[in-house]
């Protein structure tokens, strides 16, 4: 119990210094703060659940080596995390080519009928392939920013743009997701 | 004392970051919410933008496996995966440029020598050593009694 109050009060540089030492009592800390954004965002790019799991274990064990020769003063642990991720899902996705629509049909719906859950999950699948289709990095800067709540600074740091550019990425990227996505924006007008 | 903002300033940021106030830039927000208090259009623009953010909250991202945090642990106590030139990867960037020079040369030597046997020319005498020994007849030579 004291581990555990110890770890969350023990900030990024902390933690990776001690795993660089061989602590691997740090890694859970780590796992609890940084697993479900790297696997979110990595799905939000590829589309699969499995392959979005990979690259969020593929981060950390990319931090398992890069641990010894982490810099305190570099990109704070969470940009690293996240820029990893990005390229991690952008090679992915153009080794493949092909997407997967699996888990877009996440069973959320129970019980509020089988018409609504079809309709939303069409739903899922029309703004999945609306942002598929979205120029690369207009579709990384909108699931950095919307998604994921990323800062301006943070998001542009991640993608090594600026703060202008960023924000001409993601005007440009919401621009065509309006246009492309009116119906289901009148739709969801109706509910 | 706060700047006020522009109306087309304040319709790029909403275009940009949509509705929520927290995706704004921190130095503009309060000026941004200040004429969203007091425009008309400001607040259509707002409104525009809501109906896209609540159309893209519509995408929803699946839980993490419950088994996530044992799979990474095995894959991390796993031992590193030794790539079949570990050579390659453990000598640095000087050993690498000798170790390709080294095989560079070898390449060389031996397809001169490869060269230097099939097209060498042998005199009289040296045919004649070899011969010495040789069976004179065809029987001889497949050792038919």
């Amino acid at each position: 119990m004291e581990r555990l109050a110890f770890d969350r009060a023990d900030n990024d540089d902390a933690l990776i210094r001690r795993i660089a030492d061989g602590d691997s009592s740090a890694w859970p800390a780590l796992v609890e703060r940084y697993a479900t954004m790297l696997m979110r965002c990595a799905w939000r790019v590829l589309g699969d659940r499995s392959e979005a799991e990979d690259v969020a274990q593929e981060c950390f064990v990319r931090l398992m080596g890069k641990a010894a020769g982490w810099q305190p003063d570099g990109a704070p642990l969470k940009t690293w995390l996240y820029r990893v991720a990005v390229n991690l899902s952008i090679d992915r996705k153009r080794a493949r080519r092909t997407r997967s629509l699996d888990d877009v049909a996440e069973p959320t719906d129970e019980g509020r009928g089988a018409l609504g859950a079809d309709r939303r999950l069409d739903q899922r699948r029309r703004v999945r392939d609306a942002l598929d289709d979205l120029p690369e990095r207009q579709r990384l800067a909108l699931v950095l920013v919307h998604y994921e709540g990323m800062s301006q600074q943070e998001a542009a740091a991640v993608l090594a743009l600026t703060v202008d550019a960023l924000e001409s990425l993601l005007a440009r990227g919401r621009r065509r997701l309006r246009e492309r996505l009116a119906d289901v924006a009148a739709d969801l007008m109706d509910e | 004392m706060q700047t006020p903002m522009s109306l087309d300033r304040f319709r790029s940021i909403v275009a940009a970051y949509g509705a929520d106030p927290e995706r704004w830039p921190d130095a503009e927000r309060d000026a941004a919410q200040a004429l969203a208090g007091r425009s008309l259009d400001a607040r259509r623009a707002l409104d525009e933008a809501r109906r896209l953010d609540r159309t893209l909250d519509r995408l929803v991202p699946p839980a993490l496996s419950s088994d996530f945090a044992a799979r990474l642990a095995v894959r991390l106590a796993a031992p590193v995966e030794r790539p079949p030139l570990l050579l390659w990867v453990i000598l640095g960037p000087a050993w690498r440029v000798a170790a390709m020079a080294l095989v560079a040369v070898l390449g060389v030597y031996v397809g001169l020598e490869v060269e230097r046997r099939s097209t060498q020319i042998y005199d009289d005498q040296e045919i004649a050593g070899w011969m010495s020994g040789a069976p004179d007849t065809m029987d001889e030579f497949l050792e038919i009694d």
